[in-house]
C-alpha cells in the first residue's frame, strides 16, 4: 500500500514537473516573425516615402521601388492577415480593425500610386515634346516676329529652363509657365500661319506641364499623407504586450517548475533514502534467494530423480493406470496399462475407454461412472470385465479417484489391476463350494427320505382311498352323486399336494445355478417348514415362527440360504430330542439388525452345546451325533459368508441353542 | 347291547381322514374320526363297540401312546394301525401290544376293510365274552374262600376225596361247599362249572 503511494506521488511530481515545464516555453519565433513583418512593414513604408520624394520631379522616373514596396507590403500584410502570427495575436485587442485599416491605407496607397504614375507619365511627355520641339520653334518665332522683341525676349531660354528644372527634380514655378503661355499666346497671332498651330501645340504642352505639375504634386503628397505609420505601431504595440504577457506567464509557470522541481529532488532524496535501506534489505534478502535458489535446485533435481524413477515405475509396474475425461476419453495410460491388453499407448490415448470395456458390462460401468461425476464421488471401487485387442477377456478391479483441475475440468485417475486370476479363483471355489453345499443337501435329504416319504404318504394314502371310495359309490349305484364329486375334488387336491411335495424336494436337491437372485427371507422360512413338518410331528416338537412382516430383500442364491434355515432347524431338532424335553420347540424368528441386515434366529430349547464343542462346531467333519456327516455348520458358514453375512450363536444361558445369521440387505445394482 | 359298532379314526392328517370318513361311508359303516389320539380319549365312550383306525405317528401322543393309554385304561377296542413304510419295528411292537393289525399306508381298501370287518366281529366277541365274564365273576364272587379253594381244585380234576384230604377237611364237608358253590355258580353239572373256573383263575 505505502508502495502504491509512494508510485502515485512519484508520477503525480513529474506530470506536474511536464505541465509546467510545456508552460515555461514561449513561442518566440512568432513574435519575432511578426516583428520581422512589422519591420519589413514600416521599412517599406519608409522606402516607399524615400522614392516618392526622390522620383517627384526627376526626368525619367523609375516606379518599381514604389510598386515593388507596395506589392511587398500587400504580402506582409496578407501574411500577417492570413499565417499562424494572426491566430496567435487574435487575442490582441484591436488586432482586426487595426490590420483592416492598414489593408485599406496600402491599397488607397497603391490606386494613389497608380494615379501618380499616369500623371508623372503625361507630365514628363508633354515636358519631353516641350524640350524637342520648343528651341526651333521659338528661334523661327523670334525671326518672324523680330519687332516684338518684348514678347521674344527670353523665350529661347524656356527650354533650358525647364530642363534644368526636371533634372533637378524640381517643380518648374507654374508663374513661369503661365508667362510663358501668355507671352505665346500673345505672339500668336503675328506669327505665320504655318508657325502658329505649332505654337499652339507648345501652349498646349505648357499648360498640361502646368496642371499635370500640380497634380502630380498633389498625388504625391497624398501618397505620403496616406500613412500606416500609426496602425503599424499600433500592431507592434500589440505584439509588445502580448510579448511581453507571455514572458510574464511563463516566468511565473518558471517558479513554479523550480519550486516542483524542488519537490521532485525532495521525493528523489527520499526515494533513494528508502531505495539504500531497501537495498541493504534486498541485498540480505538475495543472499538468502540465492541459497533458496540452490538449495531449490538440489531439491529439483532430487524430484526431477524421483520424478522419473516414479515415471519408470508408472511405465512398468504391473497394474494399468488410466486418467480418463468426463467424456470417457483416455488421456493417459501407462505403458503397461495399454501393453496389459495388446495395444500400444498411442492406440489408447484420444480414444473412447468404452471401447476396451466388455459389451455385457459396458451399460453398468457407464452407470457407474456416471454416478461418480454427478455425486462428486471422491473414490470408488468397481469390478468389471475388459476387453483385450485380441478379444480375450481380462477381469479387473478399478480404484477411481475423482479428480478436479484448478480450471474446474474434471477427470478420473484410474488404478486398475487385472483380478482375472482372482476371478478364477473365486468362481473355481466357487463352484466348489456350490458342489459341496448341493452334496449337503443331497445328505440331507437322504437323511430326511424317510420323514419325506411318510410325508408324501399321506397325500398318496388319502388319493388311494379316495378313489377307492368313489369306485364303492359307483360300483354300489350313485345314489349320492355331490358325494363322489367331492371325492374326485379332494382326490385332486390329494395329488396337487403330493406335486408340490416332490416339487419342493426336486427343487431342494437341484444342482446350483449359483446364480443370485432377489429373495424374500420370510419365504424361505416358510418353505423349509415344509421340510421340516415331518421330523417336528414324529418326534413331538412344537415349530413356531417369529416373522417381521416389512424385511427388506437380499440377494443371493436361495436355495442355499434355505439349506442353512434347514440346517440350523434340524440341529435344533436333534438337539431337542436328545435333551429328552417334552415341550420342544424351535422359534424360527426374522428381523432386521442395526445394520439393516436381515437377521435370521434359529432358537431351541434342546440339551445346549457342550463347552468343548462350541469352538469346533464349525470345523468340518466335526459332529456331536452319531449319524451326521459333521459338515452341516460348516457348509452353513461358508454359505452366509459367501452371502456377505455372519453366522454365530448364543448358548441361551444354558437352555438350548440360538443360532443366528445375517444377510445384507440388497441395495441398488452392484456389479458382481 | 345292540350298539352299532363304529369305526373310529385316528389320523392327525385332514386329508387321510376325510378320505377314510368318505370311504366307510360308502361301504355303509358308521365312522368317526378325530385329529388326535387326546380328543379320542376324551371323547371315546368304552361302552361303544367297533375298531380304530389309528396313525402310529402323531404330534404330541401318537399312536402306539394311545394303545398303551387304551390298555391302561382297559378299553379292549380292536386297532388296526396304518402308517408308512419302513417302521417294521414299530408294527412287531405294536402287534406285540395287542394291536389287531398293522397297515401300511397307502392300503388297498379291501384289506383295510376286511381287517375292519374282523376287528369288528372280534370286538363284539370279545364284548360278549366280557359280559360272560362279568356273570362269572359276579358269581364267584358270593362265594366264601373255602368254596373257592374247592372250586379251584374241582376246576383241576380232584375228586371229592382228593379235595378232603389236600384241605385237611371231612369228606362230608366237601361235599356240603360242592353243592354250594354249584348253586351260587347256578350251575347244574362240572362241565359247566370247569369253564368258568378256569375263567375267575385267569383273572
Amino acid at each position: 500500500m505505502a508502495r502504491l503511494i509512494y508510485i502515485l506521488v512519484g508520477v503525480m511530481l513529474v506530470l506536474l514537473n511536464t505541465y509546467l515545464f510545456s508552460h515555461t516555453q514561449v513561442n518566440y519565433t512568432v513574435y519575432e516573425e511578426a516583428n520581422d513583418h512589422l519591420r519589413f512593414l514600416s521599412h517599406s513604408e519608409e522606402m516607399l516615402r524615400h522614392d516618392v520624394v526622390r522620383i517627384r520631379y526627376s526626368l525619367l522616373p523609375n516606379y518599381d521601388p514604389i510598386v515593388n514596396n507596395l506589392y511587398k507590403m500587400q504580402l506582409l500584410v496578407a501574411e500577417i492577415e492570413q499565417g499562424p502570427i494572426s491566430t496567435h495575436a487574435l487575442g490582441i485587442s484591436g488586432f482586426s480593425p487595426t490590420l483592416e485599416r492598414l489593408k485599406q491605407a496600402i491599397s488607397t496607397k497603391s490606386d494613389i500610386s497608380g494615379d501618380f504614375k499616369e500623371s508623372n507619365s503625361i507630365l514628363k511627355n508633354s515636358i519631353a515634346y516641350f524640350l524637342v520641339t520648343s528651341s526651333e520653334l521659338i528661334a523661327q518665332t523670334s525671326q518672324a516676329v523680330p519687332n516684338n522683341a518684348a514678347y521674344t525676349i527670353g523665350l529661347s531660354e524656356l527650354p533650358k529652363m525647364l530642363l534644368s528644372y526636371s533634372l533637378s527634380g524640381e517643380k518648374t514655378p507654374p508663374a513661369l509657365i503661365q508667362n510663358w503661355i501668355n507671352r505665346f499666346e500673345a505672339i500668336q497671332l503675328k506669327l505665320p500661319k504655318i508657325l502658329r498651330d505649332d505654337v499652339a501645340g507648345l501652349i498646349k504642352h505648357a499648360q498640361v506641364i502646368k496642371e499635370y505639375q500640380g497634380r502630380t504634386d498633389n498625388l504625391l503628397l497624398s501618397l505620403l499623407n496616406v500613412s500606416v505609420e500609426k496602425d503599424i505601431q499600433l500592431l507592434v504595440q500589440g505584439y509588445q504586450q502580448r510579448f511581453d504577457a507571455e514572458k510574464n506567464r511563463a516566468r511565473i509557470y518558471r517558479s513554479l517548475l523550480y519550486a516542483s522541481s524542488l519537490l521532485l529532488l525532495a521525493y528523489l532524496a527520499i526515494i533513494i533514502l528508502r531505495l539504500r535501506g531497501m537495498a541493504s534489505k534486498l541485498t540480505q534478502s538475495n543472499t538468502a534467494l540465492h541459497t533458496e535458489i540452490l538449495e531449490r535446485e538440489q531439491v529439483e533435481q532430487a524430484l526431477r530423480a524421483s520424478e522419473k524413477r516414479i515415471q519408470t515405475l508408472y511405465d512398468s509396474t504391473p497394474d494399468m493406470y488410466f486418467t480418463i475425461s468426463e467424456e470417457g476419453v483416455v488421456l493417459s495410460v501407462n505403458q503397461f496399462g495399454a501393453s496389459a491388453l495388446g495395444y500400444e499407448q498411442d492406440e489408447l490415448i484420444n480414444h473412447s475407454v468404452w471401447e476396451i470395456v466388455h459389451p455385457d458390462d459396458l451399460l453398468t460401468v457407464k452407470q457407474q461412472i456416471y454416478h461418480i461425476f454427478k455425486q462428486g464421488k471422491e473414490y470408488e471401487e468397481i469390478e468389471f470385465r475388459k476387453l483385450c485387442k485380441d478379444g480375450a477377456v481380462c477381469w479387473v478391479h478399478e480404484r477411481i479417484s475423482l479428480i478436479t483441475r484448478k480450471s474446474g475440468v474434471r477427470e478420473l485417475r484410474i488404478a486398475c489391476r487385472d483380478v482375472t486370476d482372482r476371478k478364477r479363483v473365486e468362481e473355481e471355489s466357487r463352484e466348489r463350494q456350490a458342489q459341496l453345499a448341493h452334496l449337503a443337501r443331497v445328505n440331507t435329504m437322504g437323511e430326511m427320505a424317510s420323514g419325506l416319504a411318510h410325508e408324501l404318504n399321506q397325500p398318496l394314502t388319502a388319493i388311494s382311498t379316495y378313489a377307492s371310495a368313489c369306485l364303492r359309490m359307483l360300483q354300489s349305484g350313485p345314489k349320492t352323486p355331490e358325494k363322489l364329486a367331492y371325492g374326485l375334488e379332494q382326490t385332486a387336491i390329494q395329488a396337487r399336494r403330493a406335486g408340490e411335495i416332490i416339487r419342493r424336494l426336486r427343487e431342494f436337491i437341484r444342482k446350483d445355478t449359483y446364480q443370485r437372485t432377489i429373495i424374500d427371507v420370510n419365504a424361505l422360512v416358510t418353505e423349509v417348514i415344509g421340510f421340516t413338518d415331518p421330523e417336528t410331528r414324529g418326534k413331538g416338537i412344537r415349530l413356531e415362527l417369529d416373522l417381521n412382516n416389512h424385511l427388506p430383500p437380499v440377494q443371493g442364491t436361495g436355495i442355499q440360504i434355505e439349506q442353512v434355515i434347514l440346517n440350523l432347524v434340524r440341529n435344533g431338532i436333534d438337539s431337542i430330542h436328545l435333551s429328552g424335553n417334552e415341550e420342544g420347540t424351535v422359534v424360527v424368528g426374522t428381523s432386521i439388525d442395526s445394520q439393516g441386515s436381515v437377521l435370521v434366529s434359529v432358537k431351541d430349547n434342546g440339551q445346549g452345546l457342550e463347552k468343548k464343542h462350541a469352538k469346533q462346531i464349525f470345523e468340518p467333519f466335526h459332529t456331536t451325533k452319531s449319524d451326521g456327516m459333521g459338515m452341516g455348520l460348516s457348509i452353513s458358514r461358508s454359505i452366509i459368508e459367501a452371502h456377505e453375512g455372519r453366522l454365530w450363536f448364543d448358548t441361551n444361558d444354558g437352555v438350548g441353542t440360538t443360532f443366528y445369521f445375517t444377510i445384507p440387505a440388497e441395495q441398488g445394482v452392484n456389479v458382481a | 347291547m345292540n350298539m352299532q359298532s363304529t369305526v373310529f379314526v385316528v389320523d392327525d392328517d385332514a386329508a387321510v381322514r376325510d378320505s377314510l370318513e368318505l370311504l366307510f361311508d360308502s361301504t355303509g359303516m358308521a365312522v368317526e374320526s378325530f385329529a388326535s389320539a387326546s380328543r379320542f380319549i376324551e371323547y371315546y365312550d368304552p361302552a361303544r363297540p367297533g375298531c380304530l383306525v389309528l396313525d402310529i405317528r402323531m404330534p404330541d401322543m401318537d399312536g402306539m401312546e394311545l394303545q398303551k393309554a387304551l390298555k391302561d385304561r382297559q378299553i379292549s377296542l380292536p386297532i388296526i394301525f396304518i402308517t408308512g413304510h419302513g417302521e417294521v419295528s414299530l408294527s412287531v411292537k405294536a402287534l406285540k401290544e395287542g394291536a389287531y393289525d398293522f397297515i401300511e399306508k397307502p392300503f388297498e381298501d379291501d384289506v383295510l376293510l376286511e381287517s375292519i370287518q374282523e376287528a369288528m366281529i372280534l370286538d363284539t366277541k370279545n364284548r360278549e365274552l366280557a359280559d360272560i365274564k362279568d356273570d362269572v365273576m359276579t358269581r364267584c364272587s358270593r362265594l366264601t374262600p373255602r368254596e373257592k379253594e374247592v372250586m379251584h381244585h374241582i376246576s383241576e380234576g380232584k375228586s371229592n376225596k382228593e379235595i378232603a384230604v389236600i384241605l385237611t377237611l371231612s369228606h362230608r364237608t366237601v361235599e356240603v361247599h360242592r353243592a354250594r358253590l354249584m348253586e351260587k355258580m347256578e350251575v347244574n353239572s362240572l362241565a359247566e362249572l370247569v369253564p368258568m373256573a378256569l375263567m375267575y383263575k385267569e383273572n
